[in-house]
Formats: structure tokens, sequence, C-alpha cells
């Protein structure tokens, strides 16, 4: 199907031939398409549930029912729709937005989140839970978990902003004006972001870094050294 | 000589370095320090692998439905003309409610506005100084919007700008 792209100019063109997915973004805008607007949410689905996961925590509904409107955003929004950028900056932009405010207002009503095994239909049944424990050697599969626990409680450490940089960068490999973009800031802001970000992260991770790789490399005493 | 200490400066410098981020000049500089300092060496390889152990954290997939379950919500958001652009999808499954509200309402205003024209004589219970409908003529006035919504919260989450402003702050 061919697309006319009616606005924006050179600029417009440019990131439609670089971005197909600015393409397909184009297609909703001006035909309200169906079937490039399923294949956006095919796409981007599984990038978004996961980024809005690491940056929510809680359950997996909250991310999915929070990526829903995320896109429900982007549909309802696509005539505003200029592509100065990568059709994912935008994607992103919306939900970065919906995501803070989400948690704005999940610190305004505070919840008891219950472990999965707590939760009844949510957890794992015992049967269920027994062939899971069956296919897996147990003492990796405990290593594994224990090990994304640990990190996901490092994760949580940091403010919302930071795990929003840490993640769009990590997950997303974003770079740092594509970040600063998204979250309305200066890539010099976003710079510093993720510096405290990761300075935090592997100061709550320091037991788990050396864990698996050999020698923890020695530092000479600053004492020595004067 | 004594090295100084890595300060908040140098594990910027380092760490935009590490992502590729730096230019020439500030590569330069981090490179000669790397050369000489094995404290900054030392950070640099925490550093990297504090960031490695992200690898380890699974990645969440959704839910099989999730695709047909968007798409779903859109259908009910696809415009008859091609000037709607903005449909609440919450209200939309609730047609009915919407109706019955609406018809509720207008009976609410019309009772009261024969009241008003025949300054009572219609009805001997309705009295324009009851303080009844004087404290509930705003909930009255609102009655569709509130059977509409889902809860006052809803409402109130209207009037914030950042929730129903202008949705594409970015590109």
């Amino acid at each position: 199907m061919s697309t006319s792209i009616p606005t924006g100019g050179n600029t417009t063109q440019l990131m439609s031939v670089r971005d197909p997915d600015v393409r397909l973004m184009v297609r909703v805008r001006d035909h309200d398409d169906p079937e490039a607007f399923a294949d956006l949410v095919d796409h981007y689905q599984n990038r978004l549930v996961g980024v809005l996961r690491h940056i929510l925590g809680g359950h997996p509904e909250e991310a999915e029912d929070l990526a829903q409107e995320v896109f429900l955003r982007v549909y309802r929004t696509r005539k505003k729709y200029r592509p100065r950028a990568k059709f994912a900056t935008w994607l992103f932009t919306i939900a970065n937005n919906l995501a803070l405010n989400a948690l704005r207002s999940r610190r305004r009503k505070p919840t008891v989140s219950l472990p999965a095994s707590e939760s009844g239909p949510l957890g794992p049944r015992p049967a269920e839970q027994l062939v899971a424990d069956s296919q897996a050697v147990p003492s990796k599969r405990l290593a594994a978990t224990e090990l994304a626990d640990v990190i996901r409680a490092a994760l949580d450490e940091l403010n919302e902003r930071q795990r929003m940089a840490v993640v769009l960068n990590k997950f997303e490999e974003m770079n740092y004006a594509e970040i600063a973009e998204v979250m309305g800031l200066s890539t010099k802001a976003v710079k510093s972001l993720l510096s405290r970000a990761r300075a935090r992260l592997r100061e709550v991770l320091q037991d788990y870094i050396y864990m698996n790789s050999g020698p923890v490399p020695t530092v000479p005493d600053p004492e020595e050294d004067a | 000589m004594p090295k100084r200490p890595i300060s908040d400066d140098d594990r910027e410098e380092l760490i935009a370095y590490l992502d590729g981020e730096s230019d020439r000049a500030a590569r330069k500089r981090v490179e000669a320090r790397l050369n000489s300092d094995p404290r900054l060496r030392a950070e640099a390889d925490a550093l990297k692998k504090a960031w490695e152990l992200l690898d380890h954290l699974p990645r969440p997939e959704p839910n099989p439905t999730f695709t047909t379950k968007t798409l779903d919500k859109l259908a009910a958001l696809r415009p008859v003309s091609p000037s709607a652009t903005i449909v609440l999808p919450q209200v939309s499954h609730r047609v009915p409610w919407v109706w019955a509200a609406i018809t509720a309402g207008g009976l609410a205003l019309g009772w009261f506005a024969v009241g008003l024209l025949t300054g009572g004589r219609s009805s001997a219970n309705v009295r324009l100084d009851d303080p009844v409908l004087v404290r509930d003529l705003r909930l009255i006035e609102n009655l569709p919007l509130f059977h509409a919504a889902e809860s006052i919260e809803f409402l109130h989450a209207l009037d914030t700008p950042d929730r129903f402003g202008a949705d594409s702050p970015g590109p």
C-alpha cells in the first residue's frame, strides 16, 4: 500500500525512509489503517510491556494494562503525530508520561502487594510448581531467581527517573539524546541521571558483581599511594 | 604521587565513555587516566559488571491475547467520521447507561424547570428554596457525567492537564 506523506516536509520523508514504523504510523494517521496499527502493536508489545514491567514492578497485569493504554493513546493522538524522530521515541515518550502518572497515583493510593504464592489464582498452583521445579536444576533455578530478585530490588532502589533512564538505555539501547527526548530532559541531565543511577547500582550490587567471574581486581590502598 | 580520588564528575565522564557517549577530547582524557590510575580501572570494571548483571533480569512477555484485546479496544475507538479523534474507551461500552443517565438528568432538569415556570402551582411538592434541591443542584446538573464515569477520581483526573492535556510532548 503506497502512502502519501502530506505534512512535515523533508524531515518526515527522511524519517519515513529510515524508520519503517514511521511509515506505519503515517498510515494510521492519514488513513486510520487498522492493519498498520496492528503491525505496530505486534512489533512493540513485548518491548513496551517489558519496559513498563521494569519501571512499575508489581503485577504483570498492571504493566499490560498500561501498555494497552499507551497504544490507545497513540491511536487517539494519531492526528497530532509528526515524525521528527524514530517512532519508538514517540511511543516511549507517551509510555514515560503514563508510567510516571501511574507511579504518582500509586503513591497516592498505596497498596500492599502479595508475593505470587499468596495471591490466589495469580500464583502457580502446587502441581504446576512441582512440574516447573522438576524441569530445572534446582540450585541453578534458585540461584537465577534469587539473582533476578536482587537485581530487581537494586532497580527499585533508584528513583523513578533514574530507573526509566536505565531501562531505556539498557533494554531499549537508546542513546543519551534519545532518552533526553523521551524524558523531556537535556542530554547533559540524562548523562548525570545515568551516572548517579549506575553508581548506585554498582554500590547495591557490589556483593554480586564478581560472583561468577574470577577474583576481584585489587585496588591499591589510597594510604599507600600517599 | 598520590592519585586523586574519583569524583562524581570523573565517574560521569567514565560512564559516558563506557556508553560510547564521549566526544574525542573526553575520550582521550578518560583513556589517559585509565592507563595511569588502577583505581579508576577497577571502578570502570565494577561499573561494567554491575551493568551486565541487569542482563539476568527476566524479559517479561505480554499475555498472548494482548494484541487481540488491544485491537478490540481500538475497534471501540475507531471514528465514525475522520474528524472524531477523541473517544474515551471506558465510556463506549456503557452506552445504555449513558442514555439512561442522560434521560434521568433531562427528566430531573425538566422537573426543575417546570417548577420554575409554574411557580410551584403544578406541584405542591416542588419548592425552589427546597434545601435538598439547592444542595444537590450540581449533582443533578452533572448526573449524566457521573453515570458515565467509572469513579469520581476519574472525573478529577479529567481536570488534570498532565493526564488529558497535550499527549505528545515529544515528536
